[in-house]
């Protein structure tokens, strides 16, 4: 069954100022019911800040966040849950008792959800003494105990083992088939093809694209293997068109320092053509499958590199 | 707000936070009442003071008790951060009632005072430390981490007020004027009143209770205002 479509949400230019720093800068989306949409980006791009803007747990500095009717059920995992001194179950008694489930539900939900995540053995430890995987796990399950509208989790897959990341996505295929409206942060790319979600790239509090996950996937580019050049020259050959990325590596055989660019195939004879003319030499070209989109956005090791 | 209150209340309790605040004051009435025969007002004056720091103490372990990323996931659960706030406010009202009671009942199950209370001094007691006990609490809410992250300034700056506050008289004789009495937490006037209670007529009884209670009106509703404009990450 499809449902048709409706706004749930809007955000307009929300912008997010920490002591004058903006953290968030003039970001817009429009959050529908049935979608899945992925924030990615490297660490302390503000991906957790917008969630918590659209949780309503953070005031906009500017901008506005208009939500299609006044009180929307909205569910939220945080990041880095914390374990309590009570029992997961009891946690989440009250979590769904406070959000104002009927005593039967909620009891029903919590042993299906404690079963499908496997936690049931652990139900009446206190959570003091959970693991960081067990503890995701609760706070997942906190989430999906109400019928969210809106669904927002920060690092849904941080710590989980396969069976429950597979878990995870099942659940949220279910919700998103249902009509809840997903939006998540990750650093994985499953969650995101698995649940064909829209892509929100962010990049130092700003959208650096919207797009989905298709047009992320891996496409094949040319890697052209260079003498070092001068910094110059490498600024210069960074803002060429065609232009991926770049690394300093060191040669098989001679063991030599030396510079990696991926460029997009298109455009090789281009860059092959300045380096020479930089002073260059090219030591090797092959073309060979990189890093898709997606793990290139959600890559925090490459944070250094966001803006080359 | 029930099911609010019962998981606040769980909290708290499993933190054991409680213990310090609460202990203190079960330790100062029960030294209070170790020698017997005790009047009965002043008796009575002297315990709401404690419960007035005793509260105060309790307020801000109770209020920083959770931890800012649960305190989140509450919050979205209730759809609301006004009803946290409210919800704390009234879990604190329901422990200072439990130590208004006891405070009040001890001494005389014990027989600890010289001539029987009466149930109109006992409503009286009863109404004077619940007061006090909110007035602790109304403000320790402004000094909990959120509001005030250095828990050493927090702490100083709220021994300053309650003492400030139970030597009322002796600044309001020092700054002549409206200012002292109308800025100053009330508990001086609360005590004096309590204390002369036999004396005072009932009309000035009322008036000092409804002095104490505008002052936790305003300071708990500019807080639940404050509350609904606040931010809640992640840290607190």
């Amino acid at each position: 069954m499809t449902l048709q479509q409706q706004q749930l949400l809007h955000l307009s230019g929300a912008t997010k100022l920490y002591n004058g720093h903006p953290v968030l800068n003039d970001i817009s989306m429009t959050i529908n019911t049935g979608t899945a949409t992925a924030l990615i980006g490297r660490n302390g791009s503000g991906k957790s800040t917008l969630l918590a803007i659209l949780a309503g747990l953070l005031k906009l500095s500017s901008g506005s966040l208009l939500p299609a009717k006044p009180k929307l059920r909205i569910s939220y995992a945080p990041e880095a849950f914390p374990g309590l001194r009570m029992s997961a179950e009891e946690y989440l008694y009250n979590m769904g008792r406070i959000s104002g489930m009927s005593t039967a539900l909620l009891e029903n939900k919590i042993v299906q959800l404690l079963e499908a995540f496997q936690l049931s053995p652990f139900r009446k430890q206190a959570m003091t003494g959970y693991s960081k995987g067990m503890l995701q796990k609760v706070n997942l399950i906190q989430s999906l105990l109400g019928e969210p509208e809106l669904l927002l989790l920060d690092e849904p897959l941080s710590g989980l083992d396969l069976p429950a990341q597979h878990t995870l996505i099942e659940l949220l295929k279910e919700l998103k088939h249902s009509g809840t409206a997903l939006v998540f942060s990750v650093h994985e790319p499953l969650c995101v093809e698995a649940l064909d979600a829209g892509v929100h790239v962010l990049q130092a509090g700003r959208t650096l694209m919207i797009t989905d996950a298709g047009k992320l996937r891996d496409k094949p580019s040319s890697y052209i293997l260079s003498t070092a050049l001068s910094q110059q020259a490498h600024t210069a050959m960074t803002e060429l068109t065609g232009y991926i990325s770049s690394q300093y590596v060191h040669h098989r055989y001679t063991g030599e320092e030396c510079m990696e660019w991926e460029v997009e195939i298109a455009w090789t004879d281009e860059f092959l053509r300045h380096i020479l003319d930089m002073g260059g030499s090219v030591l090797s070209l092959e073309q060979r499958s990189g890093k898709s989109g997606l793990e290139q956005w959600m890559d925090p090791k490459q944070s250094g590199e966001a803006t080359a | 707000m029930r099911p609010l209150i019962a998981y606040m209340l769980k909290s708290y309790t499993f933190s054991q936070r409680y213990f310090a605040p609460v202990a203190s004051i079960v330790i100062s009435v029960l030294f209070l009442y170790t020698y017997k025969p005790n009047p009965v007002m002043s008796s009575y004056a002297a315990t709401a003071v404690i419960l007035f720091i005793g509260c105060a103490w309790m307020g801000l372990s109770f209020l920083n008790h959770e931890q800012a990323v649960q305190r989140q996931v509450t919050i979205v659960h209730l759809r609301s951060s006004v009803k946290y706030g409210l919800g704390g406010i009234l879990t604190l009202a329901l422990l200072t009632l439990v130590l208004a009671l006891l405070t009040v009942v001890y001494p005389v199950v014990t027989g600890s005072f010289v001539e029987p209370a009466g149930l109109y001094h006992m409503t009286l007691a009863f109404a004077g430390h619940m007061l006090l006990g909110m007035l602790g609490i109304s403000i320790a809410l402004y000094l909990q981490t959120s509001w005030v992250p250095k828990s050493s300034y927090a702490i100083g700056i709220l021994l300053i007020i309650l003492i400030v506050s139970v030597g009322g008289k002796k600044l309001e004789e020092l700054i002549p004027g409206p200012v002292v009495p109308v800025l100053l937490p009330p508990a001086a006037p609360m005590m004096n009143a309590l204390m002369n209670a036999d004396e005072l007529s009932f009309r000035s009884l009322l008036g000092s209770f409804a002095h104490v209670l505008m002052y936790i009106m305003l300071l708990c509703g500019f807080y639940l205002y404050r509350s609904s404009r606040m931010d809640y990450g992640k840290n607190l």
